[in-house]
């Protein structure tokens, strides 16, 4: 036993893993170390990417330690809405598909990213990032249609954060052809040299965290350890760390660690960081 | 029902947390549970089946499957009634005692009876705190009535904060349209085995949003309130399953629905002797 070579012992700890999911994050914790070798409130190296994909009107790259996430808008003219003829549509959408995880089976969306795009949407007008009446070319007439599509392609955990930073990084990169209405004809042409970036006002941030065992508060919960939390904290900011949302979801059990206000002074510091690479975009 | 209401003071819905709130179990007669619960002008209905016959495919071996699916009033389920769907799953499992009813399913239905927030420009459209808090008092209502074991029960209020910063505990639908930041607060309220009269109170569920910006102390006043308004609607349900069937939505107007009932069963036993 004492003997036994390295790579046994790996396959060893793999097996653990897999059968004790719940014992194996124990033991790390204890030494006050994570799995991954972080600290409880590190987040994850991120890196920021734009302009990969041609064929978008505006595309990112995040990757959030392994999580990595893709995002593209897509604009179209459609008729605005009769009771929002002043309105154009923001339509914000992730996908999760077989690739990024065994979890997820083809076929219609999952529950996840069902909730995942609700969630998503409610940042992005919370936040108040793009104004839909910055995207009316004539009212009542024509507006443009943002679709903001997200594609995982690997999923380890906190694909929430990954993926609103990815759509305020691709909605960052948009260059919208200038588009005329012509009265005569009823018709909009849009421009093939004059491109136009949008007018964002405020940049949502989102910060996650859990607690395990209602002892120990984890920030960027990785794929494995986040079905093992009780309790999952999401914090939004705008760019300079202003609260918009909090949503603190499951019971913790010691009253005397505040989940909420060190989640909070940790997604403050968390912002100040993240905005620094989104306005090098 | 608005006229019902404003007769109960509309205006100061927090002197005791009960104007307006109807807790009416339904009894509907295909499944194993069913409440409706309404505060104000916001109403929904819960129906819970189980245990039954799972699926197959989602068949746990250590505990039985729960699954929520919130049925909006208008049109199909989008992303928002999943989204809500997951929240009240994930916020009432800590509650159920799954394991009791291993290999079975536990089916809850959410059927809010009240309109979503409508043209307010300030307002994320698909959410709306009080229909949210209503559902989640209308599914623990069902679960009781079902009998499914519970370790305690989940009680929600939403609050809002008005433009002019004041905090109001279960704001109306026209005081959610005009208010600056809102959200909604769970807590799952059990009765402490030593003395009858406490209560032990441990937060599930804590929604706080704002697209002007908020505070840090003011999401824990909200938090504090809320938490009052949860105890006062624990005890209006407690108060429900001692008088099972009443209807307390009108002023002190007593409609015994049980005795009713019996009576009706009673009837159709005979026929099918004859």
């Amino acid at each position: 036993m004492a003997a036994s070579s390295t790579p046994s012992e790996a396959i060893r700890a793999a097996t653990f893993q897999r059968l004790h999911p719940k014992t194996y994050l124990e033991r790390f914790l204890e030494e006050n170390v994570r799995p991954d070798g972080r600290d409880f409130l590190e987040f994850r190296d991120c890196s920021i990417n734009v302009g990969s994909i041609s064929t978008a009107d505006g595309s990112s790259l995040v990757r959030l330690g392994d999580t990595t996430v893709v995002c593209g808008v897509k604009a179209e003219i459609a008729e605005p809405d009769l009771d929002a003829p002043e309105d154009g549509f923001l339509v914000p959408n992730l996908d999760l598909s077989p690739l990024c995880s065994p979890k997820y089976k083809p076929g219609p969306p999952s529950d996840d990213a069902q909730v995942i795009s609700s969630r998503l949407n409610e940042a992005l007008i919370l936040s108040d990032i793009l104004s839909t009446k910055s995207l009316c070319i004539q009212p009542g007439k024509f507006a443009w249609v943002l679709y903001v599509d997200a594609t995982c392609i690997n999923y380890n955990g906190n694909v929430f954060d990954a993926t609103l930073l990815a759509m305020v990084a691709a909605l960052k990169n948009v260059r919208l052809p200038k588009a005329t209405y012509h009265e005569e004809t009823n018709h909009v042409t849009c421009s093939r040299k004059i491109r136009e970036p949008l007018s964002l006002s405020e940049v949502p941030i989102s910060s996650s965290f859990g607690v395990f065992d209602s002892l120990h508060l984890l920030a960027d919960p990785t794929a494995f350890e986040e079905p093992l939390l009780e309790t999952t904290v999401t914090v939004i900011t705008d760019s300079k760390g202003r609260l918009l949302s909090t949503n603190q979801l499951g019971q913790y059990l010691s009253p005397q660690l505040d989940v909420l206000s060190k989640c909070i002074t940790n997604a403050q510091s968390r912002t100040t960081e993240i905005m620094q690479q989104v306005l090098a975009i | 029902m608005v006229a019902d209401s404003s007769a109960h003071g509309i205006g100061h819905p927090n002197q005791d947390g009960r104007c307006g709130v109807t807790i009416k179990y339904e009894f509907l007669s295909r499944v194993d549970g069913s409440a409706r619960f309404g505060l104000d002008d916001v109403h929904v209905l819960a129906s819970v089946s189980g245990p039954i016959e799972v699926r197959l495919a989602a068949e746990n071996s250590t505990k039985a499957t729960f699954e929520v699916s919130v049925r909006p009033l208008t049109s199909i389920p989008g992303t928002d009634a999943k989204a809500l769907g997951a929240t009240i799953k994930s916020l009432l499992t800590p509650s159920l005692l799954l394991t009791r009813h291993p290999r079975t399913l536990i089916q809850l239905v959410v059927q809010p009876l009240s309109p979503s927030l409508v043209g307010s420009p300030k307002a994320i459209p698909s959410f709306h705190p009080g229909i949210a808090a209503a559902s989640i008092n209308a599914s623990s209502l069902a679960l009781m009535n079902a009998s499914v074991i519970m370790k305690g029960v989940v009680c929600a209020v939403a609050v809002a904060r008005t433009s002019s910063g004041e905090l109001i505990l279960n704001p109306t639908t026209d005081q959610l349209a005009s208010s600056t930041a809102s959200g909604c607060f769970a807590f799952i309220l059990a009765a402490a085995e030593s003395s009858s009269d406490r209560l032990h109170v441990s937060e599930v569920w804590s929604n706080w949003q704002s697209s002007l910006g908020f505070d840090v102390t003011e999401m824990f006043e909200a938090r504090e309130m809320a938490q009052q308004g949860a105890r006062n609607v624990w005890g209006l349900m407690k108060e429900s399953v001692g008088s099972v069937g009443v209807d307390r939505s009108g002023d002190g107007e007593v409609e015994v629905e049980v005795a009713d009932r019996l009576a009706e069963g009673g009837g159709d036993e005979d026929k099918m002797e004859i």
